[in-house]
């Protein structure tokens, strides 16, 4: 499983205090499990408000305080069980609690975590050299538990999979004919922006190598709404409209984007299928430059494991989304 | 020689709209500016959309009256509108400038929250402002030669 980043923000905690927390939640990462961090209110999937602690005991719990639309927990920070005062060298004790609290809000962000696994399983199908086409039904010890329609390019969940989130690691592709559906009680959203969202919380470098290599192109708009997008995902987006074709140095020249951020948001826009590269996968040429070994094209032992388009090349008219070659010219 | 006048206006962009629907409205408002002689910019960002319109008085009304209509935005607040003697975009049918990094400075200087927050301006600190994102326009939308 692709860890998940889960945001949390900080409320009525000095900044010394945020401090001792942030570094707490860093010391408390644990491999396979969702990674926490700090984030400003607009981005945070959780709120932890500071709860004055009576006495040396850790207080925390949780609350559905519908002001603030979002799991809220409450926490008092750690108090020295000699003084009563606070302490920059919590207990074990106080740090179990924390953990505890962390573990439930996780709870409550059990949908995000159920999608974000199913996001890395199509990640990985796709790594792995399969199609990104057709319908393929997704069991575990023969249940259905989700449903990747590359065609129609949806996702579905079972219901009940959103709340017990599968292992997504040992599930079976099972491909679908044609005629195939999903199945109508299976909770559903569009496949680029489950991808989107995946490449937004996953620590993984998700960018081919040869989209640094080659010049890149938008393939089409992506279909995300505009209050999800970040500023500079907007950025790439407007440049790509406007210039087709570039490199990914130049992008991040113009715009003044580092190349580790100009990675990070690409990396979502490539996910979400809207980019791809300009320079051709197959053909002789192509094949005898490989062969030759021209530095310039990327090596069929490449580290990175996508090399291919995402998304399959056609865009499917029940998606509504245009190939930018059908799009209105905007020059 | 019909009496020219421009607007600046700003509004929050609605919560279902996809990036597809922006540069919908960019090619639907350079067709019909084109036709009713009419230039401009836009700017956007996640949340909200900051455009200057100038052209012949009565097609500025109608149009005002047409993006007031529009369901794609809400909020939509008028900055100003006022008689002009010469275009600022005269060029432009309408040029399209998101923030970035690049054009940080400008928007910092007009002391916009998170970047970009057009309702905390003035009539004329949103001209100056577009004035200054002019320069980051990559490649002007069309050019009315």
């Amino acid at each position: 499983m692709q860890p998940i980043e889960l945001r949390l923000t900080l409320k009525h905690f000095l900044p010394h205090e945020s401090a001792l927390l942030m570094r707490l939640l860093d010391s408390l990462q644990e491999p396979d499990r969702p990674i926490w961090a700090v984030s400003d209110d607009s981005g945070a999937d959780v709120v932890i408000l500071n709860e004055e602690a009576s006495d040396a005991a850790t207080s925390y719990s949780i609350t559905s305080e519908l002001a603030w639309g979002r799991p809220v927990g409450q926490l008092g920070m750690p108090l020295d069980p000699a003084t009563g005062q606070p302490t920059t060298a919590p207990s074990a004790h106080w740090k179990e609690c924390l953990q505890r609290l962390l573990s439930r809000l996780e709870d409550k962000l059990a949908d995000l975590v159920a999608w974000h696994s199913l996001a890395g399983a199509v990640y990985q199908h796709h790594a792995a050299g399969h199609p990104s086409e057709h319908l393929w039904n997704l069991e575990q010890e023969n249940q259905l538990v989700a449903v990747v329609d590359f065609k129609r390019q949806m996702v579905g969940l079972h219901p009940q999979a959103i709340e017990f989130t599968p292992d997504f690691a040992d599930i079976c592709w099972v491909r679908k004919p044609s005629t195939a559906r999903m199945p109508e009680e299976f909770v559903t959203q569009r496949l680029a922006r489950l991808m989107w969202q995946f490449a937004k919380r996953s620590k993984l470098d998700l960018l081919p190598a040869n989209y640094w290599k080659h010049k890149i192109c938008l393939k089409s708009l992506p279909h995300l709404h505009v209050q999800d997008l970040s500023t500079l995902e907007i950025a790439v987006i407007n440049y790509m409209v406007q210039y087709k074709v570039c490199t990914l140095h130049e992008m991040g020249q113009n715009l003044g984007i580092g190349a580790s951020v100009l990675a990070r948001n690409v990396a979502g826009l490539f996910l979400a299928g809207a980019l791809d590269t300009e320079k051709p996968r197959s053909g002789l040429f192509y094949q005898l430059q490989q062969l030759m070994g021209n530095p310039n094209l990327p090596s069929s032992s490449s580290a990175k494991p996508v090399p291919r388009d995402f998304h399959s090349d056609f865009a499917p008219s029940e998606t509504g989304v245009l190939p930018l070659t059908d799009y209105p010219s905007l020059n | 020689m019909p009496q020219l006048s421009t607007l600046i206006y700003c509004s929050r962009i609605s919560a279902d709209l996809n990036i597809t629907g922006v540069y919908d409205i960019l090619e639907h408002s350079t067709h019909y500016n084109t036709q009713h002689n009419i230039t401009g910019m836009l700017v956007f960002n996640s949340r909200y959309f900051l455009q200057a319109i100038e052209g012949p008085q009565t097609p500025i009304l109608v149009l005002r009256e047409k993006i007031q209509r529009d369901k794609r935005h809400r909020n939509f607040v008028m900055l100003g509108h006022e008689k002009i003697t010469k275009r600022t975009w005269a060029n432009w049918s309408m040029s399209l400038v998101t923030p970035t990094p690049a054009n940080r400075n400008i928007l910092e200087q007009f002391n916009t929250h998170d970047g970009f927050d057009p309702y905390r301006l003035t009539f004329n600190q949103a001209h100056a402002m577009l004035l200054q994102l002019a320069q980051h326009v990559l490649i002007p939308q069309v050019y009315i030669a």
